[in-house]
């Protein structure tokens, strides 16, 4: 109790302090009179009196002070004297303050920014109840980890232990609206989806499992909020209005609140449709009933007090009998679970990998820039070394000192990090504005939020730490003496900080240049690879006449004709339609029985990417055909099925003569003949390996996506409006997306290496100034501590290039020591930046060398100018002025 | 910065002070001084100045109260008093320190025929 009174006494001590001092130097005052009063009595005359009490006392200021210790809060008011210190001689150096609070505010703004990416794909929660009670259920092995209609119903109806199960799937619709119609995404979800995930409308209401009983039989749609305001003017009697979706009347349920996007982060959706309504959202597509179509992605909610693992056992206990029950579709079928938002298992992996590769890189930049600071703090310290011993003298503690050395940092890097949020702010706000070039609505919700500023704060005080950390040390061991005579001649022949700091700062730029050319050696690469077609002098333009409620008569009339139409035109030299174009977004495979070959097991069947085209797709890409024939007029709906395949998939078929080989797509079916065989080429990523892929006849096997292509010698923007205006001709409602040059579909796949490239060219190139500047300047200033020495040797007949090498022969062990160790750092963690490269190995020699080479360069040159200056120096009048 | 002599220091003066505004009541910090300088025949040479922060202390504990008065010489001086508290502390050490003596007076008694 005594003790709590004391500290509430401390505490209010401390804003009283003036009234206090002032008190206590009247009572001093007090009891010196009565003291002196008593010595005169003594027979003391008035000075001995005074003198005899003063003694007695024991210093007047002896005695303030260990009051104010005793009384106050002494580690408080320290604190703020020396912020208040700091902060004045701060002011007095504005260059250096400026300097500092910038660098420190890049470095830390650049890893801010980037974890704030992470954090919006990785951490935030989704906003629904109880997040993290939610979890992702992946079918393992395939390429996309999703289930058919009828294995979530008996996941669903036979998993005691979760909460429940939502499945769904997300889809481009046609949407019709006060006479305009656009192409937008939306997800067809269960009817439990919403509850399941206890969020409410913030207009009307979502719909729930009554909404999704029947197939067909719920025109309902429920809008996000996005949608509601942009499309439709955040119009308050939205609730019951009729639109249309893909040429059917649907009705508005409600409106999702602000900042609910549905369960995958990267995407913002427009509307939520009924499941049961898949087969009218997909022109026809029936697939609600067919085990064998797995593409819904399910989402559960653990039970009460159910673990993940137990789940996971549990659910995989559903899949073995799933197995049992459908053995050849689903034997073998196992479960993983993960967080939700990032496509399940899909999306999570890549994301995490680019993510972490950034973060290590940004973090490199901010310790390369962390070491220069450390530099110029030493510096700095090294100039205030006599201000420094004159405070040891006066009785400053050696802990006072790093104390005070510390706050400055502090205070530091506090700017730092302030102009660093300001920088991490407008990234993330740009960055949210952004859109991929793709088809799909993808985008990142960046925000600051309270993980994103404790990250950057704890990198701000990692920062102080670090940079002070030299420094503070280095002033404790300031002798008095030499510091008070200025005495600079002494030279240690071991390590010097300074050395320590070049060395570390030729790593981390090695490690850096090591990084930055090999991304751009890998985007070299990249925009050489041969992905099988000339993507320079093409144009291409995307339509869904399904979604625009074509039949199949009119949509195979259309495709026919709108060739026709293209072809006639001047400037257009050749022209086809497909269902889609290599390199997009969208990829379709089938299984591949070859006639005349054993029947491969269940799980070893191979797979082949397949592409329905017209006749013209080889020549209008400039593929080139290599055996056979192209698709002729002559290959009908009537005559024999015919395909073109790849080298890859050639090889497939066995040996002998290709062409007249038969394969089919399923275990029974009609066989289809390969009439020729085309180069091969890249279709999902420019770093596959060769895949099979078969071209059939659009003619032969119908797809309502319509792909046109269309080559010509004209300016790209007047080809496409060629295209355009010719699809107006045939029909003006018709809409059109992706319309583009072909070229431009490389920007998706080139994007990551794009990425990198600019960001470690930016990284890379930063570091070299670095670099440059700091070891010119510890160079510079090392030099010029040794100009006495330097003087001496010349006068004692030491050669020019005696003391070149002298000087440079440290120099040189330092770049040694910092690139040699950089080196290895460099094969160790450059496999980190593997998603990033196309082509070329992370560990390859010859950028090795090339970055220590740069450094050695670097070195040279920022030791030159200095060298040369103390050469020329004369040694008569520098001995007079030192 | 105390040394542990010191903070033992620092206590036994906490409690010279206790005991000497027992006996003579309300003092100044002056009169304190002396008091403690006579109680101990001169044999304690105190700084009259480490009184003052014993008093701040005693004070933040409780122990004591201080008033803005007029001494005998018409001087103005800040007395301090005994609190009941103090008087419960007062107490309490006396006791602690009679035990203590009395153990350490055993070891050096002269051993049992």
């Amino acid at each position: 109790m005594g003790r709590l009174r004391a500290v509430l006494a401390r505490m209010r001590a401390y804003f009283h302090r003036d009234r206090l001092d002032r008190e206590l130097a009247a009572e001093l005052e007090s009891h010196l009179s009565m003291h002196i009063d008593d010595n005169r009595r003594a027979g003391m005359n008035a000075d001995e009196a005074r003198r005899q009490a003063l003694l007695k006392l024991g210093g007047i200021v002896q005695v303030e002070e260990r009051h104010r210790d005793v009384r106050g809060v002494p580690m408080l008011e320290h604190l703020i004297r020396d912020v208040r210190l700091g902060a004045r001689s701060l002011k007095a150096s504005p260059a250096f303050t400026a300097v500092t609070i910038l660098t420190l505010g890049l470095g830390i703004g650049a890893n801010t920014a980037i974890f704030s990416i992470i954090n919006a794909a990785l951490f935030q929660p989704l906003p629904v109840s109880r997040p993290d009670e939610l979890i992702t259920i992946n079918r393992v092995g395939a390429g996309v980890p999703t289930f058919s209609y009828p294995d979530y119903r008996d996941l669903r109806d036979r998993s005691p232990l979760l909460a429940g199960i939502a499945a769904y799937r997300i889809s481009p619709m046609n949407l019709e609206a006060g006479g305009s119609a656009a192409r937008i995404w939306g997800y067809l979800a269960t009817g439990n989806y919403f509850d399941l995930l206890g969020v409410r409308a913030v207009l009307g209401r979502a719909f729930a499992t009554s909404d999704d009983l029947v197939p067909g039989g719920h025109p309902v749609l429920v809008l996000s909020y996005e949608c509601w305001r942009g499309r439709f003017g955040a119009d308050p009697q939205i609730v019951g209005r009729t639109v249309k979706i893909n040429g059917a009347p649907f009705t508005i349920l409600g409106v999702m609140p602000a900042g609910f996007r549905g369960t995958e982060r990267l995407l913002v959706p427009d509307l939520w449709v009924p499941m049961m309504m898949a087969a009218h959202v997909e022109s026809g597509n029936d697939w609600l009933e067919r085990r064998g179509t797995q593409n819904i992605f399910l989402l559960g909610r653990l039970g009460p007090n159910v673990s993940a693992a137990q789940a996971d056992a549990s659910l995989n206990a559903i899949a073995a009998e799933l197995g049992r029950e459908h053995p050849d579709t689903h034997q073998g079928l196992r479960i993983a679970l993960s967080p939700p938002g990032l496509g399940g298992t899909l999306l999570r992996g890549p994301v995490i990998g680019f993510s972490g590769a950034l973060l290590a890189v940004a973090s490199l930049v901010l310790l390369l820039m962390c070491t220069n600071l450390t530099g110029l703090l030493l510096a700095r310290s090294t100039d205030r070394r006599r201000e420094t011993a004159i405070r040891l003298a006066l009785g400053a503690g050696r802990s006072d000192l790093v104390r005070r050395s510390l706050v400055e940092s502090g205070l530091l890097s506090l700017g730092g990090a302030a102009v660093a949020l300001l920088l991490a702010q407008w990234l993330a706000v740009a960055l949210t504005g952004w859109r991929p070039p793709t088809d799909v609505p993808l985008t990142a919700h960046v925000a600051l939020d309270h993980r994103v500023l404790a990250y950057s704060l704890a990198l701000a005080m990692l920062s102080t730490i670090l940079v002070a950390f030299m420094p503070a040390l280095q002033s404790t061991r300031t002798d008095v003496v030499p510091a008070l005579k200025e005495d600079t001649t002494r030279w240690r022949a071991g390590l010097h900080s300074r050395d320590i700091i070049v060395g570390l700062q030729m790593t981390l730029s090695t490690a850096l240049l090591v990084g930055a050319l090999l991304v751009v050696r890998s985007l070299q690469h990249a925009t050489t690879v041969d992905v099988g077609f000339n993507p320079r002098g093409a144009v291409s333009a995307r339509l869904d006449l399904g979604l625009q409620g074509y039949d199949q008569e009119r949509a195979r009339d259309f495709q026919r004709r709108v060739r026709d139409e293209i072809a006639i035109l001047p400037g257009i030299d050749s022209v086809a339609v497909a269902n889609a174009v290599p390199l997009g977004m969208d990829v379709s495979t089938h299984t591949v029985y070859v006639e005349g070959q054993p029947e491969p097991r269940g799980s070893e069947v191979p797979d082949a990417i397949y592409y329905q085209v017209s006749p013209g797709f080889f020549r209008t890409l400039q593929t080139r055909l290599v055996a056979g024939r192209d698709f002729e007029s002559s290959d009908t709906r009537e005559s024999a099925r015919v395909a073109v395949v790849n080298q890859a998939f050639a090889q497939l078929l066995g040996s002998g003569d290709l062409i007249g080989k038969r394969f089919r797509t399923g275990r029974s079916g009609g066989w289809i003949q390969v009439v020729g065989v085309v180069q091969n080429g890249k279709y999902q990523t420019l770093s596959e390996a060769p895949r099979p892929v078969a071209f059939h006849s659009i003619v032969q096997w119908y797809n309502p996506t319509t792909s046109i292509v269309a080559r010509s010698p004209l300016p790209e923007g007047e080809a496409l409006d060629l295209v355009r205006q010719a699809v107006r001709r045939l029909d003006p409602t018709l809409s059109l997306f992706e319309d583009r040059p072909v070229s431009e579909i490389l920007a998706l796949p080139l994007l990551p290496a794009r990425v990198a490239a600019a960001l470690l060219g930016v990284f890379g190139a930063l570091a070299i100034v670095l670099v440059l500047v700091g070891t010119y300047g510890l160079m510079s200033y090392g030099i010029a501590q040794r100009t006495r020495e330097i003087c001496i040797r010349v006068a004692v007949g030491a050669s020019s290039p005696q003391i070149v090498r002298l000087v440079l022969g440290r120099a040189a062990i330092v770049w040694l020591a910092g690139v040699g160790v950089g080196a290895a750092v460099s094969l160790v963690g450059a496999p980190l930046l593997s998603p990033f490269l196309l082509g070329v190995s992370p560990r390859d020699p010859v950028v090795i060398f090339l970055s220590c080479g740069i450094l050695g360069l670097v070195t040279a040159a920022a030791c030159w100018l200095p060298t040369r200056r103390a050469l020329a120096s004369d040694p008569v009048a520098l001995f007079r002025s030192s | 910065m105390t040394s542990p002599k010191a903070e033992v220091w620092q206590g036994t003066l906490a409690l010279m002070i206790l005991k000497t505004l027992d006996t003579m009541g309300a003092q100044h910090g002056y009169g304190i001084a002396r008091r403690i300088e006579q109680t101990s025949d001169d044999l304690l040479s105190v700084n009259y100045g480490t009184l003052y922060p014993a008093l701040v202390k005693l004070e933040q504990e409780g122990f004591i109260t201080s008033e803005w008065g007029v001494s005998d010489n018409n001087r103005k001086a800040k007395f301090y008093a005994l609190t009941r508290a103090g008087r419960k502390q007062l107490a309490r050490e006396a006791r602690e320190w009679q035990q203590t003596t009395g153990i350490i007076a055993r070891f050096f008694a002269p051993e049992e025929p």
